[in-house]
């Protein structure tokens, strides 16, 4: 299991940007290189993900990155939201970020994401993400908000999965949709 | 540190884990979101059933799906938390919203009394994300929601079986001859095309819906997929194949429930709709009430 830590915090926001190209126009993201055993202090070279299942995934952890930079700030920037979202999931979030405004909560700390392995169905490509949320915290008036819900009003398992679908816009894979695998385990 | 980060990563957007898992998202029966809780800010994973618009009348109906446009883009066909389309702002316009409780004042010109600032969930992609001036009245419903109910104003039904051989306890057909399935009588409200309307204050849309394919289960395993309406059969055709739409049973039916194989015949309705500055497509299946065929075999005697 390898995990992606999502944070604001200067690594996190580091590789956020060196996975997702962000701050330019490319269409494309692209991955750093894996580090030798010995690693040298700074990667050097920035090959660009190959495959559609590469770059799906890409797309899917700046997607990530995104989302949890904008429910902590209570606030979107659509200009990266552009980048890695449509249809479902570009509303979902705007629902999530004025609705954790509006309740006055406060959300800090960070996600761990862990995907898997891309599924490609041809229009789109499926992955899941194994979403940990024991190092987010959100409080309201100083208490803690209750654990997320079930429709059953029952709380969700951590770590929960959730299965992300992006599809081809223009060259450029973007999340569109969104399942909580609720009654799966990761 | 960074390097380890960078490294794992990596590793995990080049694949791992996860055996195949059935998909609401690949088969659409169902999916489930997160929406935050407005008043408390606690998460609510929200599940929903497949269906879409679903058939109109309830009679036969097998679900459906609808697509909407705006701008020549695709946009998802409803808002958050019951927000409406307002085609005057590009976007659903949603509940009252004073971002950080500033206590926000009118635009110039305004007061409170003629309108309120609310969340405007855009589609994608978005531009500024802070709160719109709606003033009362400007938004009234979504247009999906009209398309919905012109649609159910159409009283669409399933087609009228046409078939030969016919059913009947007297009839039977003979494995290997050809049979004939058509659209008997076709109406507007079992085939189309038909148009309605549907409006509330200053929103109208307008939607006209007709049958794309008919998909016919034969009761013996296959189906048969025709586009029109198919042929109705008349005498003088004899042993022909019918032109259109037709079949052959190459067993007899007596090892079938009460010895006939059970006909249906589903339309698939697709509905086209404007208005409100948006455009969509709706589908939904009906499906006739089952018919039951009775084959049988000629049998030839020789001395």
């Amino acid at each position: 299991m390898r995990k992606h830590h999502s944070a604001l915090g200067g690594v996190a926001l580091a590789l956020a940007l060196t996975l997702t190209g962000c701050g330019g126009d490319d269409t494309e993201p692209k991955v750093q290189d894996t580090p030798s055993q010995s690693p040298s202090p700074t990667p050097t070279s920035t090959p660009t993900p190959k495959t559609p299942e590469e770059k799906a995934a890409a797309q899917l952890v700046a997607y990530l990155d995104v989302r949890d930079d904008a429910l902590r700030a209570a606030t979107i920037d659509f200009k990266r939201l552009n980048k890695v979202a449509t249809g479902q999931v570009f509303l979902n979030i705007q629902q999530n970020v004025s609705a954790i405004e509006r309740s006055g909560s406060k959300l800090t700390g960070e996600y761990v994401h862990t995907l898997g392995e891309p599924r490609d169905r041809g229009a789109y490509i499926l992955i899941i993400d194994c979403e940990d949320r024991s190092g987010v915290e959100q409080t309201k008036d100083g208490k803690p908000v209750p654990e997320p819900v079930g429709p059953d009003g029952k709380p969700v398992p951590n770590p929960l999965p959730i299965e992300y679908k992006l599809v081809k816009e223009k060259g450029r894979w973007l999340v569109s949709d969104q399942n909580g695998l609720l009654e799966e385990s990761c | 540190m960074l390097a380890r980060v960078v490294a794992a990563a990596v590793v995990a957007l080049l694949g791992l884990l996860v055996a195949p898992v059935p998909s609401a998202l690949a088969d659409g029966d169902g999916q489930c979101t997160q929406q935050v809780d407005p008043e408390t800010g606690q998460v609510k994973w929200v599940c929903e059933d497949d269906g879409g618009t679903g058939g109109t009348d309830g009679t036969g109906s097998t679900g459906g799906s609808s697509t909407c446009s705006y701008s020549g883009r695709e946009i998802p066909c409803t808002g958050p938390e019951g927000s409406a389309w307002s085609s005057t702002y590009g976007c659903y316009v949603g509940a009252v919203w004073d971002p950080g409780g500033a206590g926000a004042q009118p635009p110039p010109g305004q007061t409170n009394q003629d309108g309120a600032w609310h969340i405007c969930y855009w589609p994608p992609p978005g531009s500024s994300w802070d709160p719109v001036w709606i003033q009362n009245g400007e938004v009234t419903i979504d247009p999906v929601v009209l398309a919905q109910r012109a649609i159910a104003s159409m009283d669409l039904d399933p087609i009228q079986i046409g078939i030969v051989p016919e059913s009947g306890p007297n009839r039977v057909g003979l494995v290997g001859l050809p049979v004939w399935m058509w659209v008997d009588s076709p109406t507007d409200d079992t085939f189309g095309p038909i148009t309605a309307s549907a409006s509330e204050g200053s929103v109208s849309v307008s939607a006209t819906a007709s049958v794309a394919s008919i998909v016919w289960d034969m009761g013996d395993g296959t189906t048969v997929t025709c586009t029109g309406e198919g042929t109705p059969y008349a005498d003088h055709y004899g042993k022909q194949d019918s032109p259109t739409c037709g079949h052959r049973y190459e067993k007899m039916s007596t090892d079938q429930p009460d010895g006939a194989y059970q006909v249906t015949a589903t339309s698939h309705w697709v509905v086209e709709w404007t208005g409100g500055g948006q455009s969509g497509t709706i589908e939904f299946d009906l499906t006739t009430d089952a018919l039951p065929i009775r084959i049988g075999e000629a049998q030839v005697l020789t001395q």
